[in-house]
């Protein structure tokens, strides 16, 4: 986040925002000071951040190395004891997220979201197929009917209608 | 002033009593309550996806349904801390403590409805309190000008970052990050286009209602993703050829079920009047609580149960009970967790500002309606705001009723339906991200806070601060402008005016009490590590 921050400050905010004179700018302020007060705030509290996550580390070493390995202390753990972290479970599941969000457009609401939802429901173990088809056809139609006739609202139909 | 509160809330009857009306609340209570029963699903997830389907809908219908979302989901949590020993929302953690053991006694209908009953007395008390101040606090608010909108603003946004969460400068990085990313778009004031990148979308700004529903629901679902996808597949290749069960669908949840078992004993399935009132000094001291955190901006409903259930401990004649199983405990953290509901809308319908991520949630709602939350909302809207009155003290009956009678049903669906929650809520996600704006752009947007969303909740950052930053920092900008238009580009102002001052005085010392706080329980905590620390290798070596 401090990169981040800097790189806001020193790239994108000089380039992504016209400095306006200040006799056309009835307050003085610039349109860059409130981005700029904001990446300030990132890259000193992503500093702070980033400090104390090295310190945590440190003393976890040094309490391990004192310990020995058998006595040291867990990291402390970011979600519920005891869950299972594994990336590849959650790779694929985002991808097949996105890559609805991409094919939304092209294949339109009524081909790609029964798909994506039976590729979601087998990726969360379902393994049913009359529950795969009653959900995903199900779920669809009564999307399209909802937003169609009580909002009024067209999803898109893609590149086949 | 009475004279025209009592023709306000005559016309926010009039707003409210049709059909749909009273279908929206009661099917938003009905969803909430599903929602919050379900563990890992929560009330602000459920609300954010209901955001744009109210698009079409009359404001006072989509108002109904939203605030019965609400309610229904703070409820919902206590029914699988009760019956699972584990909260289905995180504002439903400290009644774990007695419900369960009380479940375990066989007594899990009796526990469920003291929650039940506990509930909806703070709701309906938090709900009458919201009703008398709105108004007034409005009233009082009309007087601040920009100076003093500038420093309740700060004020808000400070507390919000420090509060949230268990770390001071994580929430301050998250509400800075959330000020940035508002920053995207026109300037409202000067016009000058920032952070476009060439791209008409981006011209317009980050729009909230994807931001939110990135935030806070595609991470949930991420999360389970993550625990579950690759046993699932690797159980599908080992089993391939043998016939699917409904054991496959649910994988190693399957042992954790909602059961409600009925005791023997019919006074073990109930709660009598004698057991209700031994209470009810608990349930109002911890609606105040509850009122009170929740009329503060961010702290919310896990703070007022936990602050609620601790204090009804040290007021209580039997505090060896509590732990063990004691109606009271369950009382004290449903009605701390509840009343929060109405008074997280007090500063929001007053002042523009969310109680907390909810609230934050719900300003999407307002505004898709055209209703733009702050002190003249009341008096350009009385028929649409007062009919939203009217819909919270109904949603209570419809919860009492609903709660009562769909225990059972409740505890079914949510086992059935947790297998397919999941899966469909991706695609309500994304197509509720492009119906509002019908932007292919918004869905694309609504991914990316998604994976924002789940970084933050892997490191441990707290969203609520970069959503309610997100929300007030454009408001924040332009009062700070229109201060310096009327003090010609003097920061003298925010000196000279008093209520400006009392404000920032205010901000600088929540500030420093926070961390002075966070410091004192930090010290305290590596004390007691260090003293089990001692005691570890002794005790291993002994």
């Amino acid at each position: 986040m401090v990169a981040f921050g800097l790189f806001v400050q020193f790239v994108l905010i000089p380039t992504q925002i016209s400095q306006l004179s200040r006799a056309i700018l009835a307050t003085g302020v610039s349109p860059r000071a409130f981005p700029s007060v904001a990446a300030w705030g990132v890259t000193v509290f992503g500093a702070v951040v980033a400090a104390r996550d090295v310190r945590v580390a440190l003393l976890r070493a040094r309490e391990r190395a004192a310990n020995g390995p058998d006595n040291a202390q867990p990291d402390a753990p970011v979600r519920e004891p005891g869950a299972r972290v594994d990336l590849r479970g959650l790779g694929i599941f985002f991808g097949v997220l996105v890559l609805y969000v991409a094919l939304l457009p092209v294949l339109g609401h009524l081909i790609a979201t029964p798909l994506a939802i039976v590729a979601f429901m087998v990726l969360l173990g379902e393994r049913r197929v009359w529950l795969l088809a009653v959900t995903s056809i199900g779920t669809t139609v009564t999307m399209s009917l909802f937003f169609r006739v009580l909002l009024s609202t067209i999803l898109p139909t893609g590149i086949f209608y | 002033m009475v004279d025209l509160f009592v023709s306000n809330f005559q016309l926010g009857f009039q707003y409210f009593f049709t059909w749909y009306n009273i279908i929206a609340v009661v099917a938003g209570v009905f969803v909430g309550i599903l929602v919050g029963a379900i563990p890992g699903l929560t009330a602000t997830m459920a609300v954010a996806l209901l955001v744009p389907i109210t698009f079409g809908m009359e404001a006072v219908t989509s108002l109904a349904l939203l605030v019965g979302v609400y309610k229904g989901g703070i409820y919902g949590g206590s029914i699988t801390a009760i019956l699972m020993n584990t909260p289905g929302t995180p504002s439903a953690a400290a009644t774990v403590f007695d419900g369960y053991p009380l479940a375990q006694q066989g007594k899990a209908l009796k526990a469920l409805k003291m929650a039940l009953y506990a509930s909806a007395t703070s709701d309906l008390l938090s709900n009458l309190l919201l009703i008398l101040v709105a108004a007034p606090i409005a009233t009082a608010a009309l007087r601040l000008g920009p100076p003093e909108m500038t420093m309740l603003l700060v004020l808000a946004l400070t507390i919000v970052g420090a509060v949230s969460g268990d770390s001071l400068p994580k929430g301050l990085l998250a509400a800075f990050f959330g000020m940035l990313l508002a920053t995207v778009g026109i300037d409202q004031m000067t016009g000058a286009t920032r952070f476009a990148f060439g791209s008409i979308e981006l011209t317009r700004g980050l729009s909230l209602l994807p931001v939110l529903i990135g935030l806070f629901a595609i991470p949930e679902v991420l999360d389970h993703a993550e625990r579950v996808v690759m046993p699932s597949l690797r159980r599908a290749f080992r089993r391939k050829g043998h016939e699917s069960t409904r054991e496959d669908a649910e994988g190693e949840d399957r042992s954790r079920e909602l059961l409600i078992t009925m005791s023997p004993n019919p006074d073990d399935n109930r709660v009598s009047l004698k057991e209700y009132f031994a209470s009810f000094r608990t349930m109002i001291r911890s609606t105040g609580i509850g009122s009170f955190i929740g009329a503060m901006p961010g702290i919310g409903s896990v703070v007022a149960s936990f602050v609620s259930y601790g204090l009804a401990k040290r007021q209580s004649k039997h505090p060896e009970e509590f732990g063990k199983g004691s109606l009271e405990g369950v009382a004290a953290a449903e009605a701390g967790n509840n009343a929060v509901t109405g008074a997280t809308l007090i500063p929001l319908l007053t002042l523009g500002i969310p109680g907390d991520t909810i609230t934050a949630v719900m300003l999407g709602a307002f505004l898709i309606q055209g209703l733009v939350p702050g002190p003249r909302l009341i008096q350009q809207h009385p028929g649409e705001i007062y009919g939203m009155f009217v819909a919270l003290l109904v949603g209570n009956i419809a919860l009492l009723v609903l709660g009562f009678y769909g225990l059972r049903l409740f505890a079914r669906l949510a086992n059935t339906a947790k297998s397919l929650v999941y899966a469909i809520v991706i695609p309500l996600c994304v197509i509720g991200s492009f119906a509002v704006d019908n932007s292919v752009f918004d869905t694309r947007v609504m991914v990316l806070f998604g994976a924002i969303g789940y970084i933050m909740r892997r490191t441990a950052t707290p969203s609520p601060p970069l959503l309610i930053a997100f929300v007030l920092s454009p408001m924040l900008e332009t009062s700070f402008k229109q201060t310096l238009i009327l003090s010609r580009g003097s920061l003298q102002i925010f000196i000279d005016r008093p209520i400006a001052l009392a404000l920032m005085f205010l901000t600088v010392v929540s500030v420093a009490f926070t961390a002075i706080r966070k410091r004192i329980v930090d010290r305290r905590r590596a004390q007691a590590a260090a003293g089990i620390g001692a005691d570890g290798p002794s005790s291993t070596k002994s």
